[in-house]
């Protein structure tokens, strides 16, 4: 890789030399992306490509297209229109209405977008018809590249009971669990033994995948499992295995050619994840040691050696506490994750998929994979933590603002200010990778990355997010798949004031009120009446945190403040900017970057304070005493009444009018966002005739 | 109230209950607790008893005055979750700001025991003063319910009446903290004549000074009128009511079974009735959002806009909004995204938020300066003009036109609602109100057109028509008669290929070309750039407002105070005198009448032109009283000059005259556009028909300098009076005019006309009525009424001002009379009925609703 690297730099510096515009289209990456790839114009691949896929996967293919002088085709359905996608490709073309099985998912209306704008290959992203054989088929007939493996490897690592056979016939570690289309869940998961794991046949990504303890659950999970496998993929059929416990989820990026030359590019530790979905990912891992990751990695290469893979995959592997590992899966595909592979060694994995599809060999040995640095990803979805580590919510992003412009920080995202987060697709927000040499300094520029990462109009996981990067146990590197349940049994409660912390928060909104305050007594121009000028230079102030109450007194000298809560010092001074959606200050010395979401009159103050939002009242002294008298507002009840947590569609209805149901009995199934949630009643109650049929 | 009113007063007599009134004890408050000790050793005349100091009488006065209806009230008022009238002005107001008056002030009633010491309070039931916020001067009254239930007697209805009267003179906004059980029935038709009186003061200040209610108790009946004339109308959820008459009365008369809530509460308010234009939590959560609000309003229609500083740059782009119109014309989004996106900070005041949802109205800042913003809210009922959303918006655009406030308009409107209901209850009455504010409001108008714009709505939604000095629309703007689907079928009616017509009117109508080559659009601009391009234009617009802006103003006060300076006392002595004659007797025509025989026979000249344009009317009306006014004059004159001192008057002229101008005078002139043509007008030979006629009118007024300033320059616009007129008018008035310059000009004729120095805006209404003559007449007699009245008030022609002005900018507004006044004087008759009978009923309800319950001793 060293000396990859360093006849790539001469290139480009004797090529700058010569062509400026030659230039532009080989740029690399420079200190903030970290690409070392060089993309030559020379080698010829493709005139125009479609990527079939919308989002953040869309605009990161369309950009190593575009650094490769090729053309992009978007598409798109009714509400992706003025999607970024969209707006970045040189050509869109319109596929159907916005569910994606009339959109996205629909082979036909795709296959007519191809053959209208001639494009020449189909990169299909992740997720859709990544994966989907049929499709792969339909367009080998009609003579246009898929960029990814060839059919009959989607074919055999799709199907996760034949992935598994092969695996087994290829040397590789396999799970014990049941190897065929599961017909009786009951049995089956009874003769492995609980507790297992039901996932889709077809599925990825965690869809369609459940773990079930006893009998009861499997039932339950079967039947929730199908309906999702079928709506996600278009196949109903499920799987069984024995669930590792305590596992950790380490995956091997690998890249073959259609020249039989395999690579791996090093691990990804996948661990942190939320109902089997990822949240943060890094690279490497800091559990596996050179043996260990080299075994892998070889055993990886064998695999996709065996059904002569090309392109990029990933082989997925559970790593327990032993470094005893199992295959689990292939993903056919490129990954979500797969930036941090490209952080660390330098590699667009894009451009290499283009490459091997039109048929090139690959430039690199496996000696010339390096492990540069370390990569942290974490996953910025528009979902609320709180709720199950992330229940999906939907709105208008009302305000956007990505952390680009600090170093190191690489943003992979498909929205903009003004996008709309719908119920028909994934909630994902962005992909937040930040670089470092160490993992240390790595983790830094993340908590940087989230506190600057301003997102309103929608509810946002950065609280889950920032916690977690900054949990000792996480820091540490001592984690499992199971890492959230276990270090929040009670689910996620948000960011965990320390009584200092307190002190600066409570300081920063006294300070940030007083100087609101000071502003709203500042008019300009010429006033018939004058106005009294306010010499006031001593605020006594009582903040309200989280049911606390604390004294604090405010003085000002300039835009430096010195609050002193509950009799100690804290000295705070920032711009004060008040229309600016992200508060730096400097607090006792300590720079921080605090947001303010809202701010009323009432003296209700919102701030995002080390990634996790509170609320504050900072009131007067004299509102504070007479407060006291203010009636207290009884909130509703709302035992009695069943809210969808999230906007949907009902798939089934599971109690008829006049049932009597028990508390915690399943009610309907809500369908969001690719996810199946049952709704279930608070007490014991009768059910009243309903307006509304169940929709099937 | 009353029945509680009547029981207290009756237990006054016996003895067993004397306790209960003398308990005084234990008060917490810091000052009034020393006080208390004292009070209580006191016998009930300690007041009168006459071994003490004065001094001590006066520190006793004010401790007493402190504690209101006593400690235990003051608890009783907590425990019901409300504040003290004392404890509301104190967090309103700045710290320490606050002015009391009138704390000695106690009620005259010597019926039913009233007289007695202890049912005597000090300050009676209301606390009065001025004070700031954030600096900036505001009057406040706020009822205090700890004594005698908040109820309204004579001394009370003075107190407001005081400082209603001195906010409309100095130029400051009122605000009015509400909580009374009612009239207080011992005091009988005293109590009745301190509502009107305040109704009065209401109706006049109207479009003067911004006038504001907070509702945080019990109003009913009479009371409830007050807070219906002001400008806005904020209550407290839970503990405010507002009604005609309470549940108990509903019950006996209709049969009706309702609870106080439903029938008069903040929701029922904000939601149906659209009496109030917002609720909030609670008192202090009231009151801090008051604080809040004022910040927008400019003290009076002399100031323009308030402007804070700014940290929201004004060229930021708004990417969001290149996204927020959805491609399907059918689908709805938000307004409030657009206008939070546009606005500083996100920060948007909207007004009546839950009452006619398919208009959204409120106040925003753009680079500091307070904007009003109208917008159809395409999430509700497509956004579509019904009754209520045009009552809402009208009312709204009027009170921005009165105070300076520029508009901006976000026009998505597929047009009027139809059907019956709508038919029935008319709407065409109703949505011509919403065309009226726009078409007479002469502030800045900015209009994006960001989808549909159809049919009549889109004239009616601030077109370039009505006079819009900068119309933009966004490319997915569709500004056409009717959508694609119903014109074709009109258009095409039968034919067979609809579909390929309907593209075709597509093509051609659903876009902003039709509009923009016709320049009925100024620009189709990106929608990102909206908050840049309107940060622009307003500060290029703001020049149609300099005049009245406090530079030039504070020029001229300056060196018109040094002159004030020598005379005013003079002045003040002379004024008193003869505007209590003047007042009398002398209309405000006649007032007129009397300047311009000042003025020189020239302008009686012009002035007999004028009449004869306007028509026999004015000529009848004055004939009789011209000899009277004459006299008059001379005395006026005398008056003038020493109001002239003032000059504040001015300010207010032009902006009144403004604001009269735009009406009467052919819009098209607005003021700004006067300015700009008087010059030309001048030399056009507009002249001769504005300026005739306006002179006319102008002259009948009192041409007094002002008027002719006004008129010529109607056309200078306001500020420009003095200098501008003078220049201008010369011509015509000439030097006369100028020597008095100041004093005679504006004062004289309004002033005259008003009476008083200051009513100098007086002149305005004048004109106003001039113009209005039909009105005038009726309101002649409202002039002698009001000299009446002024008699009592005194307070100077700021009736008249407020009059002229209201007349014209709220007429319609016209929730209130104001608005029918213009179609009809028979509206006035019957609000004024409304009230005359509600009035009982209502102390009878609330007295046993509120009172009883507060007071469960009686």
């Amino acid at each position: 890789m060293a000396a990859y690297m360093i006849t790539s730099t001469l290139r480009r510096v004797l090529l700058v030399a010569k062509h400026a515009s030659f230039q532009s289209r080989c740029c690399v990456a420079s200190s903030r992306v970290q690409y070392s790839t060089v993309y030559d114009s020379n080698e010829k691949t493709f005139d125009k490509i479609l990527i079939a896929n919308r989002g953040e996967i869309a605009c990161r293919v369309m950009k190593t297209c575009k650094k490769m002088g090729i053309k992009t085709v978007a598409v798109h359905s009714d509400v992706d229109a003025s999607a970024v996608h969209v707006k970045m490709a040189d050509e869109a073309v319109c596929v159907g209405p916005a569910p994606t099985n009339k959109s996205y998912l629909n082979m036909d209306a795709i296959m007519d977008a191809i053959r209208k704008t001639g494009s020449q290959a189909v990169h299909p992203g992740y997720g859709f018809l990544s994966e989907n054989k049929e499709f792969a088929k339909r367009l080998a007939a009609e003579d246009v590249v898929f960029i990814g493996p060839d059919t009959h490897a989607i074919h055999a690592m799709g199907d996760k009971i034949e992935s598994k056979l092969l695996a087994k016939a290829a040397n590789v570690n396999v799970i014990p669990g049941f190897d065929g289309v599961v017909e009786d869940a009951v049995k089956i998961a009874g003769d492995i033994g609980y507790p297992v794991m039901i996932k889709a046949s077809a599925g990825g990504g965690g869809k369609g995948m459940r773990i079930a303890w006893n009998d009861d659950e499997t039932r339950e999970g079967f039947r929730l499992s199908s309906q999702e496998a079928a709506s996600s993929f278009g196949d109903d059929r499920l799987l069984i295995e024995k669930f590792v416990d305590n596992p950790r989820h380490i995956e091997i990026q690998v890249l073959a050619d259609k020249h039989g030359n395999a690579l791996w590019l090093n691990e990804r530790e996948c661990s942190i994840q939320r109902r089997n979905q990822k949240v943060v990912e890094e690279a490497p891992s800091t559990f596996l040691d050179p043996e260990t990751r080299r075994a892998m990695g070889e055993q990886a290469v064998q695999l996709a050696k065996a059904v002569q893979y090309s392109s990029a995959g990933t082989v997925e592997f559970l790593v327990d506490s032993n470094k005893n590992f199992y295959f689990l899966e292939m993903n056919t595909r490129l990954q979500v994750e797969h930036p941090i592979t490209e952080c660390i060694t330098g590699l667009d994995l894009v451009q290499q998929m283009i490459r091997v599809a039109k048929g090139f060999p690959l430039l690199h040995k496996q000696e010339d994979i390096p492990i540069n640095g370390w990569a942290i990803e974490s996953r910025v979805y528009a979902e609320d933590p709180y709720k199950s580590f992330g229940l999906p919510s939907i709105g208008r992003l009302s305000q956007y603002q990505e952390p680009i412009n600090l170093p190191k920080v690489r943003v992979d995202s498909g929205i903009q200010e003004g996008s709309d987060i719908s119920i028909y697709y994934d909630p994902m927000i962005s992909k937040l990778v930040t670089y470092g040499a160490t993992r240390a300094e790595a983790l830094q520029r993340m908590e940087a990355a989230l506190d600057n990462y301003v997102i309103r109009g929608v509810t946002h996981n950065i609280p889950l997010l920032r916690e977690i990067i900054t949990h000792p146990r996480f820091i540490s590197g001592d984690i499992t798949t199971n890492f959230l349940p276990e270090e929040y049994p009670e689910g996620f409660k948000g960011h965990q004031l320390t009584s200092e912390g307190r002190r600066e928060l409570v300081a920063t909104a006294a300070a940030l009120y007083v100087s609101a305050q000071l502003r709203s007594q500042r008019f300009l121009g010429n006033l018939r009446v004058s106005t009294t000028p306010q010499e006031q230079r001593q605020w006594e102030l009582c903040v309200e945190l989280e049911k606390g109450s604390h004294t604090v007194a405010v003085s000002r000298s300039g835009s430096t403040f010195t609050v002193e809560v509950d009799g100690v010092k804290v000295e705070v001074s920032g711009e004060w900017n008040l229309a600016s959606a992200l508060l730096p200050v400097t607090i006792n010395r300590t720079p921080r970057v605090l947001q303010c979401l809202s701010r009323d009159a009432g003296g209700d103050i919102t701030l995002q304070y080390l990634g996790t939002q509170f609320k504050v009242r900072v009131l007067s002294q004299l509102v504070s005493t007479l407060s006291a008298h203010m009636p207290e507002k009884v909130p509703e009840d709302t035992s009695s009444i069943l809210r969808s947590p999230m906007p949907g569609s009902v798939v089934a209805v599971s109690v008829k009018p006049g049932d009597v149901v028990a508390e915690g009995q399943e009610i309907c199934v809500i369908e969001a966002m690719k996810m199946q949630n049952s709704l279930i009643a608070a007490k014991a109650a009768k059910v009243r005739p309903m307006d509304t049929p169940p929709l099937h | 109230m009353a029945a509680f009113a009547v029981a207290r007063s009756s237990c006054g007599l016996l003895s067993g209950l004397k306790a209960y009134f003398k308990t005084f004890r234990q008060v917490k408050h810091g000052v009034a607790s020393a006080a208390q000790s004292q009070l209580q050793q006191q016998s009930r005349r300690w007041y009168s008893v006459s071994h003490l100091s004065v001094q001590e009488r006066i520190d006793r006065k004010r401790n007493a005055a402190l504690i209101g209806g006593g400690q235990k009230r003051i608890d009783a008022q907590h425990k019901r979750g409300k504040l003290t009238a004392r404890e509301r002005v104190e967090l309103l107001l700045d710290k320490d700001s606050f002015v009391e008056c009138d704390m000695f002030v106690e009620h005259r009633c010597s019926d039913f025991g009233m007289e007695e010491d202890h049912n005597k309070f000090a300050g009676d039931s209301v606390v009065t003063g001025q004070g700031r916020i954030n600096g900036r001067l505001v009057y406040v009254f706020s009822q205090d319910f700890t004594v005698f239930g908040g109820s309204l007697s004579g001394a009370h209805a003075q107190k407001i009446c005081k400082i209603m009267d001195q906010a409309m003179m100095v130029g400051a906004p009122v605000i009015g903290l509400n909580d009374s059980g009612g009239a207080r029935i011992q005091e009988g038709v005293e109590s009745l004549a301190g509502y009107a009186d305040i109704f009065l003061r209401n109706v006049m200040a109207s479009g003067v000074v911004p006038q504001i209610s907070l509702i945080m108790g019990p109003c009913a009946g009479g009371a409830v009128y007050s807070p219906a004339l002001t400008d806005f109308t904020f209550m407290v959820k839970d503990t405010s009511y507002l009604f005609i008459t309470g549940p108990d009365v509903v019950k006996s008369v209709t049969n009706e079974d309702v609870t106080q809530e439903e029938l008069g509460g903040a929701k029922t308010h904000t939601a149906v009735s659209g009496v109030a234009h917002r609720a909030f939590e609670n008192d202090i959560d009231a009151l801090l959002n008051l604080r809040n609000f004022f910040n927008f309003l400019p003290l009076s229609n002399q100031d323009p806009a308030p402007v804070t500083e700014c940290h929201d740059p004004s060229d930021r782009l708004v990417p969001g909004l290149d996204t927020i119109v959805p491609f399907e014309t059918t689908k709805a989004y938000d307004m409030l995204d657009i206008i939070q996106g546009i606005a500083d900070e996100r920060e948007f005041f909207e007004i009546m938020p839950n009452y006619a949802k398919n208009i959204v109205v409120g106040f925003a800042r753009m680079n500091g300066r307070t904007v009003g913003i109208v917008g159809n809210q395409p999430k509700v009922a497509s956004g579509c003009l019904d009754i209520n959303s045009s009552v809402k918006g009208a009312r709204f655009v009027r009170f921005c036109d009165a105070f300076n406030i520029p508009i901006l308009t976000f026009v998505d409107v597929p047009g009027f609602l139809p059907g019956t209901s709508q038919e029935y209850g008319g709407i065409i009455r109703h949505g011509a109100k919403l065309l009226f504010a726009f078409a007479e409001a002469t502030v800045p108008k900015i209009t994006i057109i960001t989808r549909k714009a159809y049919g009549g709505a889109y004239d009616v939604m601030s077109s370039k028509h009505l006079r819009g000095d900068v119309n933009y629309a966004w490319p997915s703007a569709e500004v056409a008669v009717m959508g694609a689907k119903g014109a074709v079928q009109i258009i095409f009616r039968g034919k067979s290929n609809q579909a390929e017509q309907e593209a075709e009117y597509v093509e051609k109508f659903a876009n902003p070309f039709p509009a923009a080559v016709r320049g009925f659009v100024d620009d189709i601009i990106v929608p990102s750039t909206t908050r840049k391009r309107i940060c622009r234009d307003l500060e290029v617009l703001e020049s149609l407002q300099t005049l009245q802006t406090d530079l030039t103003l504070l020029r001229r006060d300056t060196e018109r105070d040094r002159e004030r300076e020598t005379d005013r006392g003079e002045t003040e002595e002379t004024q008193r005198g003869e505007t209590e004659e003047t007042q009398r007797g002398e209309t405000q025509r006649e007032e007129t009448q009397r300047e311009e025989t000042q003025r020189e026979e020239t302008q009686r000249e012009e002035t007999q032109r004028g009449d004869t344009e306007r028509g026999d009317r004015a000529d009848t009306e004055r004939g009789d009283r011209a000899d009277t006014e004459r006299g008059d004059r001379e005395r006026r004159q005398r008056e003038e000059t020493q109001r002239e001192g003032r000059n504040r008057e001015r300010g207010e002229t032009e902006r009144g005259e403004k604001q009269r101008e735009g009406r009467n005078r052919e819009r098209g002139e607005t003021e700004r556009g006067e300015k700009q043509r008087e010059g030309r007008n001048r030399e056009r030979g507009e002249t001769e028909r504005g300026e005739k006629q306006r002179e006319g009118r102008h002259r009948e007024r009192g041409d007094t300098e002002r008027g002719e300033k006004q008129r010529e320059g109607r056309h200078r616009e306001r500020g420009d009076t003095e200098r501008g007129e003078t220049q201008r008018e010369e011509t015509q008035r000439e030097e006369t005019q100028r020597e008095r310059r100041n004093r005679e000009r504006g004062e004289t004729e309004r002033g005259e006309k008003q009476r008083e120095g200051r009513n100098r805006e007086r002149g305005d209404t004048e004109r106003g009525e001039t113009q209005r003559e039909g009105r005038h007449r009726e309101r002649g007699d409202t002039e002698r009424g009001e000299t009446q009245r002024e008699g009592r008030h005194r307070e100077r022609g700021d009736t008249e001002r407020g009059e002229t002005q209201r007349e014209g900018r709220h007429r319609e507004r016209g929730d209130t009379e104001r608005g029918e006044t213009q179609r009809g004087e028979t509206q006035r008759g019957e609000t004024k009925s409304v009230s005359l009978c509600a009035c009982p009923c209502v102390c009878v309800c609330v007295c046993v609703c509120v009172c009883a319950r507060a007071y469960p001793v009686v």
